[in-house]
């Protein structure tokens, strides 16, 4: 009869023992899985205490080193690759024990990459490994995925129980080292607690200032707050609220430790990435702040310069602009157009235009040193983020004169299309059938095909006019959007960076487990034994799962915007992402829709 | 057909041969599923039995196909007209006013005309159904309605109506109005309303009408006119023929046929939209607009209701006064050169079209049969 294959996990810092006394091997036995521990002197052997916690952790008897007993197994090392020699029919595997206190651990699954606050629902994302998931629902995991769930749970262990076997044969513990243990804990509580008390409320009170909902839009049904308004209030409100969130990231974080290993012998599900939250919107705001006042000082260095170059750049932009109508009015690129009309729309923004530079940009010129000085102030504060978030509005601001004449101008070239493309229906004697959402031969009255044919005719006469007019606008709108989504990302990455993984991807890796990997070497003896190897996460899983948990953090924020009737899902999310997509913002140019960008100050 | 003979002659043969010995033979029939006792590439004399060839050649006789061509020729009539009234006011100078004014004079007698005769059909269809209803009602007992038509006398004037129709049906109010066939003449409210509509509208467009192609050369805008001219010429729906209620087929119905296709109309009406934006006032503009309007828009419609009226002398008279018009004013304008290709041009098609065209007929092979799809036949009253 064959005997079933045994396995054994041997820690690699306990292969060749070099003392000779009489050492016990302890460890886990599982059904074909032996976890060896630790080694205990057979002197201190008689006081342990084997019975670890309240728990079922219980430790056994694995085996005998450099002795003879009648009921244990002795294990013998083989000199020259200091391993421990198996039968044939067991198998050994290695492995390095992880360090729990500096969160080193092994996990079958890979680990997913959450820098945000809020909590991740588990059905909000469609989960792309539910068939596996499903056909374990109805079988049940099979016994040999759940054996090597609890080795690993052992093994994460390995730390923690050589602590507590430590602990059970010393009497004495260095009074010394736990004073000071207990003052840092006490001063650390009583800074959370200053900070609580005294710094949180005024941020909570900002926040909901920012975010008091002003009026509600019915056409996007979603409210209009103050920090929609603009970028640089949008930047205070997630200043606070990144402010607001970290003591509840810190505690989290000071609990970590113990809080592991309990949660490893319950079983339950954990996720690291709590500490990794907390580590990581420190750095980033030290990192805002710090940048912030480099730049400031860079800013005020160079004050004069930037105020002659703001002003020459507003005065070229004005010439330019009224250039272009300019030349929109006067036979543009050769081709002819309804000199009527032209002469009336160019009129009509050259009025606009003049109007504009006469109120708007000319107290923008004269104030320039003023408005410089005082975002200078604000980035020394505020940080990097609000020198981009004040560019942006003030980029807003300069060409909201442009968005109107984008806005009127698409709605006249929408109407003309729709208009002409019903009317060339009537032609050849066909209705577009509401009822039926198709196109029907329709009897026209005599009256209706004659007035219908001089509108059509006139239409498509002044069609080029128009175009040229609106193709002019669009081309100028998508150049500030293109301008503005670039801005927008850079905002991203400062505000959203998960740094701190990407720092432990390059520096600690067995802090990130993406999966196990079981290696198969030979000795020198040709002997073969397995490597437990812990997987590091990838970067593109690292990059898949903070782009998930983003969208999450997206679909949070969204949902605060809306009323309680309507409430988004993650395809609006989708959506909006899916606006920055150059052949979906042309197909929109060419049909006279308008074009957008994804809304930055709602999803963020 | 030889071989087929041939073919049935050895089967013939063979089933004699075989009928000593074995039984005889089903005759074959053309189901596909059903098991026979044929070979499978039997080939049966009966075969292409329901094969019809050429079963819709109509003979034509050549004076009615030289009264359908001049449908033609006074379409071409009309566009030639609007060409014609165009010159004049663009290089001619002509009075705007005087085209229009005659047009819309001539417009308002034709339509007074219109409605009065459909008044007075209109009432002569109600006194024949009520006439055969009192009919109807005076017969003692009800047979089939096969014996109640033959029990009939013969109808005096010609009744559109198939004899078996039977209005005595249950509701003791019968509404006659149901069964007529003649259109409605047409509210005299709603004409006027929407006559002055488009009239207000064209006034108040003519403006920007008349600058619409201030940019564009004038070659452009000849050769667009052209081409949307000819475009008329293809597109037009000649196929409009009210000369079959002489004889009444078993199978054919009294419709009204109206013309479904308007491409042609609204080409036309483009055509003169474009011509006016070359005239030089806005008065000018308007004029030629509504000329054309009338010209190519509503005549072709009273010319519909002349023949479906059956009032072939004034049809005839419309035809020989337009067409005998437009030859003098294009000899007056353009001159004899002109004149004689636009003359030689109506006679190639009016004389030699319908000869050329009776003797392409012989070359007609078209075959049909029970693989076409089948044509419903409606049923009404």
């Amino acid at each position: 009869m064959q005997k079933s294959i045994v396995s054994f996990f041997w820690p690699t810092d306990l292969l060749n023992p070099v003392s000779d006394h009489n050492l016990v091997v302890v460890g886990y036995k599982l059904n074909s899985q032996i976890v060896v521990i630790d080694y205990v002197e057979y002197s201190n052997f008689k006081k342990l205490n084997l019975k670890i916690e309240k728990n079922n952790l219980c430790l056994e008897i694995i085996g005998i080193v450099n002795f003879h007993h009648l009921n244990y197994r002795n294990f013998k090392f083989d000199d020259r690759t200091n391993k421990p020699v198996m039968e044939s029919h067991e198998n050994l595997i290695l492995f390095k024990p992880p360090l729990s206190k500096k969160l080193e651990y092994y996990s079958i699954n890979p680990i997913s990459v959450d820098i945000f606050w809020t909590v991740t629902p588990q059905d909000v994302l469609p989960c792309s490994r539910t068939a596996p998931n499903k056909l374990g629902l109805h079988f049940g995991t099979p016994s040999k995925t759940r054996d090597l769930e609890d080795v690993m749970k052992f093994i994460n262990l390995t730390e923690y129980t050589r602590y507590k076997l430590l602990q059970s044969h010393k009497t004495k513990t260095s009074l010394y080292t736990d004073t000071i243990g207990h003052c840092i804990n006490w001063i650390g509580s009583f800074v959370l607690l200053l900070y609580c008390a005294a710094f949180r409320p005024i941020c909570k009170i900002l926040i909901s200032v920012l975010s008091y909902p002003l009026w509600f839009n019915p056409e996007t049904k979603t409210y209009v707050t103050l920090s929609t308004c603009s970028f640089v209030l949008h930047q205070l409100t997630f200043r606070a609220k990144q402010f607001h969130h970290l003591p509840i990231q810190f505690q989290r974080l000071r609990n970590s430790n113990y809080e592991t290993e309990k949660l490893l012998i319950k079983g339950t599900r954990f996720s690291p990435s709590e500490y990794i939250k907390f580590y990581n919107s420190l750095w980033l705001i030290l990192d805002d702040l710090l940048m912030g006042i480099i730049v400031s000082n860079l800013l005020s260095k160079y004050h004069n310069l930037l105020v002659q170059g703001t002003n020459a750049l507003i005065l070229k932009f004005e010439d330019s602009l009224l250039y272009l109508v300019k030349w929109l009015m006067n036979f543009p690129g050769g081709f002819k157009l309804n000199n009527e009309l032209a002469e009336f729309f160019g009129e009509l923004f050259m009025w606009v235009l003049d109007f504009w530079n006469e109120y708007v940009l000319r107290t923008i010129l004269n104030n320039s040193s003023t408005i410089i000085r005082a975002i200078t102030l604000l980035v020394n504060f505020g940080g990097l983020s609000m020198l981009i978030a004040s560019i942006m509005d003030l980029l807003d601001l300069m060409s909201l004169h442009l968005r109107c004449f984008y806005f009127a101008s698409t709605r006249v070239f929408n109407w003309q299309w729709h208009i002409i493309q019903s009317l060339f229906r009537l032609f050849y004697g066909k209705k577009y059938n509401i009822l039926r959402n198709r196109i029907d031969s329709h009897n026209y009255e005599f009256d209706q095909l004659l007035f219908g044919i001089i509108i059509f005719t006139l239409l498509v006469y002044l069609l080029p006019t128009v175009v040229a007019f609106y193709l002019n606008f669009a081309v100028s709108r998508l150049l500030t959007l293109f301008l503005h989504t670039a801005l927008e990302f850079v905002l991203v990455t400062l505000n959203h960076l998960p740094i701190v993984v990407l720092l432990l991807k390059a520096k600690h890796k067995e802090r990130l487990p993406g999966g196990v990997i079981f290696e198969c070497r030979t000795t020198v003896n040709d002997t073969h034994y397995f490597q437990l190897m812990a997987r590091p996460l990838s970067l593109k899983e690292i990059i898949d799962s903070h782009i998930r948990s983003m969208m999450i953090f997206n679909l949070n924020n969204l949902q605060e915007f809306q009323r309680d009737g309507s409430k988004a899902n993650i395809q609006d999310v989708v959506n909006q992402w899916n606006r920055v997509s150059l052949v979906g913002v042309l197909k929109n140019i060419a049909l006279g829709n308008f074009i957008n960008s994804f809304d930055y100050k709602r999803l963020f | 057909m030889d071989s087929e003979e041939d073919s049935s002659s050895i089967t013939s043969l063979s089933e004699r041969v075989e009928d000593v010995k074995a039984p005889k033979k089903q005759p074959w029939k053309k189901l596909l599923w059903y098991k026979q006792d044929y070979e499978d590439n039997y080939t049966d004399a009966s075969f292409l039995s329901q094969l019809k060839r050429n079963s819709t050649v109509i003979n034509y006789s050549y004076w009615k196909l030289l009264s359908d061509f001049t449908l033609i020729v006074l379409h071409l009539s009309i566009i030639m007209l609007v060409v014609l009234v165009f010159y004049g006011i663009y290089r001619l100078n002509w009075n705007p006013l005087v085209p229009a004014l005659l047009s819309s004079s001539l417009t308002a007698l034709c339509f007074i005309v219109y409605v009065i005769t459909l008044k007075i059909r209109r009432n002569r269809e109600l006194i024949n159904l009520q006439k055969l209803k009192i009919e109807q009602l005076t017969r003692p007992t009800r047979y089939s309605k096969f014996n109640s038509s033959k029990s009939l006398p013969p109808s005096r004037s010609p009744s559109p109506f198939p004899h078996n129709l039977e209005l005595t049906s249950k509701e003791p109010t019968l509404d006659l109005e149901r069964y007529l066939r003649e259109p409605n003449s047409p509210d005299l409210f709603n004409t006027l309303k929407s006559a002055i509509l488009i009239l207000l509208t064209l006034l108040t467009f003519s403006p920007v009408l008349k600058s619409l192609t201030n940019s564009t050369a004038s070659d452009s805008i000849w050769a667009l006119s052209t081409w949307l001219c000819l475009l008329n010429v293809l597109f037009h729906d000649y196929s409009i023929d009210f000369s079959h209620t002489g004889r009444q087929s078993e199978t054919l119905n009294f419709e009204l046929q109206t013309s479904n296709s308007n491409l042609s109309k609204n080409i036309s009406l483009s055509n003169a939209i474009v011509l006016a934006s070359r005239l030089n006032s806005n008065l000018s503009a308007f004029c030629f607009i509504v000329f054309s309007i009338e010209v190519s828009g509503l005549f072709p419609v009273f010319n519909n209701f002349t023949r479906r009226c059956q009032f072939w002398a004034f049809h005839w008279f419309q035809v020989v006064a337009i067409t005998v018009a437009v030859d003098f004013a294009v000899y007056k304008i353009f001159g004899v050169g002109w004149f004689l290709l636009w003359v030689g041009l109506q006679f190639s098609i009016m004389v030699i079209g319908p000869w050329h065209f009776i003797m392409l007929q012989k070359y007609k092979d078209e075959l049909q049969g029970p693989w076409d799809p089948a044509k419903p036949i409606f049923k009404t009253i």
